[in-house]
């Protein structure tokens, strides 16, 4: 047995080395830290420092699902981030398809550089850009969809709890349908030549080809890119919701991450935020097993 | 303390006098709106705006003691005291009398569609007016003409002295929010380790702020940097900004702890403070007949009041679920896109169900012990 370990990394020590600092990192950034997650179950008191404080069992947890924030901040979650995966998930799949059709190879890099780009804005600048330019009154942007008529001309997209969800998904896809759509795209150009060959043989048009190469082609990516999601289901990223919470939207913007900072940083309420925040990250758990079990069922590929 | 300015030249122009209650203010605005006073043939004006939502320095809710509520220190969260009992005007029906007048304002355009999504460095600009110099606000909170205004725009500006409710036949006691002690003393500004290893060092060192020289130089700049000279013993003078380009408020907060250090200003140190300084006071003269209305029973300056640990825990979490609840339905009820008639019972019953009595319970056992019952 010995004798076989021993050959084993004889042949591969060196890609052992190449993964070596990156298992460190890991270990110390994202391992280290997780005995933290015992103050969801203490009384912190800073005093006594992380590991002090008496032992309170499940105190904090009930005290959040007893909590009159409990349900709203959980819809407000699930449903931007079940939106934001429902639109944003399916964008970048098309905008690939789209762009692999293109023949001229400069025009095809041109684009998709171009439809990229926006993917490096920070999300502060991007906030900024949006109260800007789709500002009441003197907002380009908002003056614009205001005269196709596609918003009433009396609403405020930016001040408005019916508009922020659509505001809040489709910049995020703006965003970042260019640079998710780069992984689609390098899975489209391995497709084999002569798969294409033989369906012009075949005469099938364009369509045709599209349904049955292509994304037949590009389904382990997407499994696998959607398991990936689903990890992150509640993990509503924090920055960008809580840079346009404003007084009219509360009630749709709160979700578990602004309201763990509401009260766990900003009141320190460094237990209950934990207890929270613990409670999110095991749901995000449960959601990835599931979806990684789905996938292994229907197609046979998955994560784990 | 929020100071309420507005635009006299524009008042001269259009042949009206400064308001002095809630429905001459209507009128005011709607003149601004439409009468274009700037004079630059576009309807450009800003007849009112403000900064912050529910209950900040300069937001609407300054207006709530037209109806008689007296705040103090700008009443964090709304909190306030009456005949020795703590309220929260939140859930106060002068409160709601307060927001229906708010909202159909709004309803007019008379009120800045921008100011909920404005932040403060916005809020600041707008009042400078435009690029060719024309004043684009009628109505303004602030702390004090030239820093709000600029130096060129800030002769067009007056203070408006408090306004009185009368839309509904009833006498109020007009009070304006009392804020000298949050101005001048300051609680937690300065905390040392228990594992110092020199604990009397540090202490020599954090008494020299609080020296009488120490004291001036945290609050308005440094002797030896050019800000402040000694002029005699116990006198001294804030020179101007060394940036002429910059007013005498924006210096100050740049270059100096200002109000935010530790620091004791004595009654018998005179300082010969910058124009801005100045004005604050000579502005503030309109308000002094209102401030002196204030008497022990209506005060309540939280930030002397001493909780334990226990309840400061309890009242974060409690205190987080009510905001959420005041905060949304305050910029529901001012855009209009909720009925403040219709919905303010259920409002009320949610805002209780949060914990706002428990919470008022637990405020007036510390109110008490303050006031020495």
């Amino acid at each position: 047995m010995a004798k076989r370990v021993a050959k084993y990394f004889e042949h591969t020590w060196q890609l052992w080395v190449m993964l070596l600092p990156a298992m460190i990192y890991i270990f110390i950034f994202c391992y280290v830290p997780m005995y933290g997650v015992q103050l969801a179950f203490k009384e912190y008191n800073f005093s006594k420092g992380f590991l002090g404080g008496d032992f309170v069992g499940f105190k904090y947890f009930k005290q959040y699902f007893e909590s009159n924030m409990f349900w709203p901040t959980l819809r407000n979650t699930f449903v931007i981030a079940v939106t934001g995966i429902i639109v944003g998930f399916p964008a970048p799949i098309i905008l690939a398809l789209v762009i692999n059709q293109l023949r001229n190879e400069k025009w095809k890099k041109f684009v998709q550089t171009i439809v990229y780009i926006p993917y490096f804005i920070s999300v502060v600048v991007l906030v900024s850009m949006i109260n800007i330019l789709f500002a009441s009154g003197s907002g380009v942007v908002s003056n614009f969809f205001k005269a196709l008529h596609l918003v009433g001309p009396s609403v405020n997209i930016v001040g408005s709890a019916g508009t922020f969800l659509p505001l809040y998904v489709l910049t995020g896809v703006w965003q970042s349908m260019g640079w998710n759509s780069i992984i689609f795209i390098a899975a489209l150009s391995s497709v084999d030549t002569q798969l294409y060959d033989a369906c012009k043989v075949d005469g099938a048009n364009r369509w045709q080809t599209m349904l049955n190469i292509d994304i037949p082609a590009l389904i382990p990516t997407i499994m696998i890119l959607l398991i990936l999601n689903m990890g992150g289901i509640l993990n509503v990223g924090f920055d960008k919701i809580f840079l346009m919470q404003n007084s009219t939207n509360l009630g749709v913007s709160q979700v578990i991450s602004t309201y763990v900072y509401d009260v766990g940083v900003k009141s320190s309420q460094f237990s209950f935020g934990t207890a929270v925040g613990l409670f999110n990250t095991v749901v995000n758990f449960i959601c990835l097993v599931i979806t990684n079990w789905v996938s292994r069922r229907t197609t046979g590929s998955g994560l784990m | 303390m929020c100071e309420v300015s507005v635009n006299k030249t524009w008042l001269d122009k259009l042949g009206l006098e400064a308001p002095k209650t809630f429905s001459e203010l209507e009128k005011v605005l709607l003149a601004f709106k439409n009468d274009d006073p700037n004079g630059n043939g576009l309807a450009d004006e800003v007849p009112m705006d403000f900064n912050g939502w529910f209950g900040s320095a300069y937001s609407l809710s300054n207006l709530v003691g037209g109806l008689g509520i007296q705040l103090t220190n700008w009443a964090n969260d709304g909190y306030f005291a009456e005949d020795g009992q703590v309220k929260n005007f939140a859930v106060d029906e002068r409160y709601k009398k307060l927001m229906k007048y708010l909202a159909q304002l709004y309803s007019e355009g008379l009120i800045n569609e921008n100011a909920i999504t404005n932040d403060y460095s916005m809020f600041q600009s707008l009042s400078r007016g435009n690029e060719n110099g024309e004043a684009l606000v009628g109505v303004v909170y602030g702390w004090e003409e030239t820093d709000k205004f600029g130096n060129n725009l800030a002769s067009q500006y007056v203070a408006l002295e408090p306004l009185t409710y009368d839309l509904d036949g009833e006498n109020y006691d007009v009070r304006w929010t009392y804020d000298y002690s949050g101005l001048n003393m300051s609680t937690n500004r300065v905390a040392m380790s228990a594992k110092c290893k020199n604990k009397e060092a540090a202490m020599r060192f954090l008494d020299q702020f609080y020296t009488q020289a120490g004291s001036v130089q945290v609050l308005f700049g440094g002797i030896s940097d050019g800000n402040v000279s000694e002029t005699g013993d116990n006198a001294y003078k804030v020179n101007d900004p060394q940036d002429p380009a910059v007013d005498p408020g924006t210096w100050k907060w740049t270059y100096a702890f200002a109000d935010n250090g530790p620091m004791y200003i004595r009654r018998a140190t005179t300082i010969e403070m910058t124009p801005d300084m100045d004005n604050a006071l000579r502005e503030r003269q309109a308000y002094e007949s209102t401030l002196a209305k204030v008497s022990e029973s209506d005060y309540y300056p939280q930030m002397f009041m001493k909780y334990t640990e226990d309840q400061q825990n309890e009242m974060a979490v409690l205190q987080a679920n009510v905001n959420n609840i005041t905060e949304n339905q305050w910029g529901l009820w001012l855009v209009g896109d909720e009925d403040v008639d219709a919905t303010w019972d259920a409002y009320v019953e949610s805002v209780n169900a949060a914990g706002l009595p428990r919470l008022l319970e637990i405020r007036q056992g510390a109110f008490d012990t303050y006031r020495g019952k």
